[in-house]
C-alpha cells in the first residue's frame, strides 16, 4: 500500500500533538505494534518541536510535515524555513544543545536516531532543516501459518524454499539441521 | 496536561496525567518549581508518570532541570510508574541512571 500526506502548519507548539496523531493515524492501517505507534509518535514530536523552538525561535513560520508510505516502509520528512544548522554532525550529538540547559536535555536527535531505523538531516544557516526519517513497520505474524499461501514479503526463509504444502514443518526440520551444522562447525573450532 | 501535588513529610510527590512535550513544559517546570520554592524543607522529589500516556525530550529537559535543583538543595529525585513507551524514553537519555536508584528505594522515602 502506498500513500502519502502533506501538511503545513504554524511554529506553535500547541501543533506538535496534532502533527504527531497525524502521524500515527497515517500508518494505522498497517496495524503498527503499540511500541512502533509510539516511536513514530515520539519521534515526529522531536522533529516538530526542533523546528519550532530552534528553527524558528522567537518568529514564527511555517514547518512542513510530508509523510509517506512505501509498502510497509514508513517516511516522515519535517521541513523548516528557519535558522538552519551550523555544524549538523555536532548537533546531532547524545546531549548537545544550544537551548537553556535548564530545560533541554540535548535528546532530541538521540531520540529520532533510536526509535526510527534511519534519520538524515539536511541544514543550510540561514535557510531551514529538513529532517528525514524512516521506520519499517513490522508485520503481526510471528509464526509462518500457511507459508507460501500469504502474501508475505518476508516468509520465512524455509517456506520460501522448500515446497511443502506444510511449511513450518519444512522450517522447524530446517532449523534442526541447521543448529546441528552450527553445532558442529563450532565443535571443530573448540577441538582444533 | 494535568497536575496534581502531593506533600507527605519532606516528599513532594508530583502527579502527571496526560500527554508531555514543549507546549506544556513551561507551565510545569513553573508548576514544579512553584511548589519546591514553598516547601523549602522538600528533600525528595518524585515523579508519579502513571497516567502520562506520551512523552518527548522536552519532559526529559523538564526532569533533569528539577533533579539539579534538588541536587543543589541535597534532595533527590525519583520516578515512578512509567509506562512502556515513556520508561524507554527514560532508559535511552539516561535519567534513570540519575534517579532509578532512588525511584527502587521508594518505601523508605
Ligand atoms: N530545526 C532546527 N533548526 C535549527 N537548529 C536545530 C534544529 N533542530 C535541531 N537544532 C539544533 O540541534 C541541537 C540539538 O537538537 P536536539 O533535539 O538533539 O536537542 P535539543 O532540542 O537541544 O534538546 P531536547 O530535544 O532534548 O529538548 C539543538 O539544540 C539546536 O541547536
Ligand atoms: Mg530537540
Amino acid at each position: 500500500m502506498d500513500n502519502m500526506i502533506r501538511l503545513e502548519f504554524m511554529s506553535l507548539t500547541q501543533n506538535e500533538a496534532f502533527a504527531r496523531s497525524v502521524a500515527a493515524a497515517f500508518i494505522a492501517p498497517l496495524d503498527p505494534t503499540v511500541e512502533e505507534l509510539a516511536d513514530v509518535r515520539t519521534a515526529v514530536s522531536e522533529a516538530v518541536t526542533n523546528a519550532i523552538i530552534h528553527g524558528y525561535r522567537r518568529r514564527r513560520g511555517m514547518v512542513s510535515m510530508l509523510l509517506t508510505l512505501k509498502g510497509r516502509l514508513f517516511t516522515a520528512r519535517i521541513e523548516d524555513k528557519g535558522c538552519g544548522i551550523e555544524d549538523i554532525e555536532l548537533a546531532m550529538r547524545p546531549f548537545y544543545t544550544t537551548g537553556n540547559r535548564d530545560e533541554r536535555s540535548g535528546m532530541g536527535f538521540a531520540v529520532m536516531a533510536a526509535f526510527m531505523d534511519g534519520l538524515h538531516v539536511e541544514s543550510k544557516v540561514g535557510e531551514g532543516t529538513a529532517v528525514t526519517m524512516e521506520k519499517l513497520i513490522s508485520r503481526r505474524e510471528e509464526e509462518c501459518e500457511g507459508g507460501a499461501e500469504r502474501e508475505s514479503l518476508e516468509p520465512c526463509e524455509g517456506c520460501a524454499e522448500c515446497e511443502s504444502r506444510e511449511p513450518c514443518e519444512g522450517c522447524a526440520e530446517r532449523e534442526k539441521s541447521e543448529g546441528l551444522e552450527a553445532g558442529a562447525a563450532f565443535g571443530k573450532i573448540e577441538n582444533g | 496536561m494535568e497536575i496534581a501535588f502531593e506533600v507527605k513529610g519532606r516528599s513532594l510527590t508530583v502527579k502527571l496525567r496526560g500527554e508531555i512535550d514543549q507546549h506544556c513544559a513551561r507551565e510545569l517546570r513553573s508548576a514544579i518549581d512553584g511548589r519546591l520554592h514553598e516547601n523549602r524543607e522538600v528533600k525528595r522529589l518524585v515523579f508519579d508518570l502513571e497516567r502520562v500516556s506520551f512523552m518527548d525530550s522536552s519532559g526529559i529537559g523538564v526532569i533533569l532541570g528539577r533533579y539539579r535543583l534538588m541536587r543543589d538543595r541535597g534532595g533527590e529525585t525519583a520516578i515512578v510508574n512509567a509506562q512502556k513507551n515513556v520508561e524507554k524514553l527514560l532508559r535511552l537519555s539516561g535519567v534513570y541512571g540519575l534517579t532509578e536508584s532512588a525511584g527502587r528505594s521508594r518505601a523508605n522515602g
